[in-house]
């Protein structure tokens, strides 16, 4: 009946092997590394694959993909929980930036979160703590971070508001 | 209505109009009301001179003064404007929808008119100025996703609609001004039943706004903006303890014993609250304070909150009477089995991606496994939107058998074109299923590998479809042809990024006059295509919508050039005069 109508393109018959040859064309790389699609021209390609590294561009603007609402997404783009890592444990943690305003408040938070083992490294100061030239603050950590650039600095050297556009995720440094 | 020759009338000819007003009054549905009025002359003059609420969905669907000539009696109407996919940037931002010409032919026309809803309008202050002087006994406004006023309108308002109930802004883009709409309520106002400011980002005078709250007594509905701080929002529930519905607000700060204590107190006195949200940056310290409350909730949306962890488990799972559920991926597929095994009740759930572009490039762990829990164990829920990063056809082939009484089923898996991730086969064994056993599916929208064979069955099987998205599917024309020949009560179709042309368009064109609109982007459509669609239906508007700044006529663009987007509807009363540059109706 579709055929009588004229509708289908030559090739288009019905038959699912036909179906399989468009899918599979994006399936291959799909199973490679979930990229973006050639349809969607952005001039680079961007991977995020299982193993859990980090992209390290945005996505490719594609317009209106997924569709969630532009109140919606403001709100995304403004929640900042970064992943914290301990060197040595095995589970991370995640911390929220917006709700610290200060590098005392984000190690005091730090500190509760992973308690160290060993005896005088644990505590959390009420006090700012201006970061000292290898970064320790008063609970003994060396915290570290990724930037915008993919580079690991040193957390305390950059006023905070910088610090906390353009973090990734930090990791703290036995 | 006398009959003068030929057999006797019915004895219920000749009654006065009155009765037969009296007896639509009990026809609540719109399309019952239309059907009435198609009977006969008599019929359709009770009807229209009956008729207390009037949906337009479409604005542009007919002129506003006929909308008010026709049905003089009105006294709640409601009006959309832009197509659904406009919340998503697919729409050029001076497209139209413009709530003037509404407001002014229900200025004259229906001076007693009480409510007044937009959704998806440009609302500038002067329409909230003449809404103000117009009508003096206004009492609903609900404004949702409109844009082009700022507070000052609201002040109007506040200020001249002294009978005023409610007052619901959702979502909308408000330029604040610093008015202070919030105290120009009279010291003497004390109606207010329903107040919904949540979109608004400036500060309001939390004096002005707790005297308000104590003095209206009536008040059931308060949702708060994010510039309350959470001190502040404790001290207004003491104020309005009978509460149904709270927003609130942002709800953040460093936990305190003091302020925990305060807010857990204001909350036991809520005893009457059923519907909760609020923005809720991660405070989990703060959930238990809401757990005398749990119990009484019918309504939880957490779609803006980023808590996550055991305590937002812990919290869901009191609240054994939710009917419906919003929340973010991060509720993970755990805590989806927690609401599976104890939100019994649940009709609705919708869970939003927390990071939707990537920017976190963190691991959510939310599959299809939450899903097919949920469906699994909630015999009444009927309406899901999910969004998800993987899918199979098995989850979905389990999920249409345990729940053939889904209504709504939208699904986005996040990357366009996903197969089955454990088959890499298309989805569309699994859609299929779902149309197939949910008889009574009234909304779809699909994601994912999809070819043409789903749309077969969707062709084939959607009676009851109302409302079809697509993204990234399907192969060919067939596809939607497959669509347009079947779906019985399709109104409305959204489509994106589809290898769909002009062929199916035209061979399906009568159609489109059966149905609200189309809208297509990214497809394959031509100038040409779209010309001889608006040649043939001219009941039909025939949109080509470019990026604004592309302004090219497109009377001298050749027949084949391609037509990014396109949008199409029928209506009463011709093309609209109210076009800007980047819109052209064929």
């Amino acid at each position: 009946m579709e055929l009588e109508l004229g509708l289908a393109p030559p090739n288009s018959t019905g038959r699912s092997d036909r179906k399989r040859g468009f899918g599979e064309a994006f399936e291959e790389a799909a199973a490679a590394a979930p990229t973006t699609l050639p349809l969607f021209d952005d001039g680079s390609s961007s991977s995020s694959n299982s193993s859990g590294s980090i992209i390290k561009n945005k996505k490719p603007a594609l317009v209106g993909w997924p569709p969630v609402s532009s109140a919606r997404s403001r709100a995304s783009s403004s929640g900042r929980h970064v992943k914290v890592r301990k060197e040595g444990a095995a589970i991370g943690r995640k911390v929220d930036l917006s709700l610290h305003g200060s590098y005392g408040g984000l190690r005091a938070t730090l500190a509760r979160m992973f308690p160290a083992d060993q005896a005088g490294c644990v505590g959390t100061s009420d006090e700012e703590v201006v970061a000292d030239g290898d970064g320790r603050g008063a609970a003994g950590l060396v915290v570290t971070y990724e930037d915008a650039d993919g580079d690991w600095m040193l957390v305390g050297d950059v006023p905070w508001e910088d610090f906390a556009r353009s973090v990734k995720r930090l990791r703290i440094l036995l | 209505m006398g009959r003068a020759a030929g057999p006797a009338a019915p004895p219920w000819h000749s009654l006065p109009d009155e009765v037969w007003e009296h007896a639509f009054s009990f026809l609540p549905a719109d399309a019952d009301r239309g059907a009435a009025a198609c009977a006969c002359h008599g019929w359709l003059r009770a009807e229209r001179r009956s008729r207390r609420r009037l949906v337009v969905p479409n604005c542009y669907a007919t002129d506003p003064r006929d909308a008010v000539d026709r049905f003089p009696s009105v006294r709640a109407a409601e009006v959309k404007g832009k197509p659904h996919f406009a919340d998503f940037g697919l729409l050029p931002p001076s497209w139209g929808a413009y709530a003037a010409p509404w407001v002014a032919a229900a200025a004259d026309g229906w001076p007693l008119l009480e409510e007044l809803s937009f959704k998806r309008m440009f609302v500038t202050d002067e329409c909230l100025e003449m809404i103000a002087s117009s009508f003096r006994n206004f009492q609903v406004l609900r404004l949702n996703s409109c844009e082009g006023f700022t507070t000052a309108g609201l002040a109007a308002i506040t200020e001249g609609c002294r009978n005023l109930k409610e007052l619901d802004l959702q979502e909308n883009y408000i330029d604040d001004c610093s008015s202070h709409w919030l105290s120009n309520f009279p010291e003497c106002y004390t109606s207010l039943e329903a107040l919904n400011f949540s979109c608004l980002h400036g500060e309001v005078n939390f004096t002005v706004l707790e005297r308000l709250v104590s003095r209206c007594r009536n008040l059931k509905t308060l949702k708060l903006n994010n510039a309350i701080p959470l001190d502040n929002v404790a001290s207004l529930l003491r104020k309005a303890p009978q509460i149904i519905e709270l927003g609130t607000g942002k709800f953040s700060a460093d936990y305190h014993p003091d302020l925990f204590a305060k807010v857990e107190a204001a909350f036991a006195g809520c005893t009457s609250l059923r519907r909760l949200s609020g923005t809720w940056d991660a405070v989990p310290d703060y959930l238990p304070a809401f757990y005398c409350v749990c119990e009484g909730l019918t309504s939880l949306n957490l779609s803006y909150a980023t808590v996550q962890g055991p305590e937002l488990i812990k919290f869901i799972s009191r609240c054994k009477n939710l009917l419906q559920l919003w929340v973010m991926d991060l509720i993970e597929d755990h805590g989806l089995s927690v609401v599976a095994s104890s939100c019994s009740k649940l009709q609705e759930l919708r869970v939003f991606p927390s990071d939707p572009f990537g920017h976190n490039g963190g691991q959510v762990f939310l599959t299809e496994r939450g899903l097919v829990d949920v469906s699994a164990s909630c015999p009444k829920l009927e309406s899901v939107l999910y969004f998800c990063s993987r899918m199979t056809n098995e989850a979905l082939v389990m999920i249409a058998k345990n729940r053939p009484n889904f209504t709504c089923f939208r699904l986005a898996l996040l990357e366009p074109r996903s197969p089955d991730y454990i088959t890499r086969q298309p989805l569309d064994a699994g859609f299929s299923a779902i149309v197939e056993s949910c008889k009574g599916l009234r909304r779809l929208s699909m994601s994912g590998l999809l070819t043409d064979l789903v749309f077969k069955s969707i062709g084939a099987h959607a009676d009851r479809l109302e409302m079809l998205s697509l993204a990234f599917a399907g192969d060919s024309d067939l596809g939607l042809n497959d669509i347009l020949s079947g779906c019985k009560s399709l109104k409305k179709l959204e489509i994106r990024d589809c290898p769909f042309g002009d062929k199916a368009l035209l061979a399906n064109a009568a159609k489109l006059e059966t149905m609200r609109s189309l809208w297509m982007n990214s497809c394959s459509l031509t100038v040409g295509g779209c010309r001889l669609l608006a040649l043939k239906m001219p009941h039909l508007t025939v949109e080509i919508i470019n990026d604004p700044g592309e302004t090219c006529p497109v009377e001298s663009l050749p027949f084949d050039s391609p037509v990014e987007k396109l949008y199409v509807y029928r209506t009463l009363a011709g093309p609209r005069s109210d076009t800007p540059d980047c819109v052209q109706i064929v």
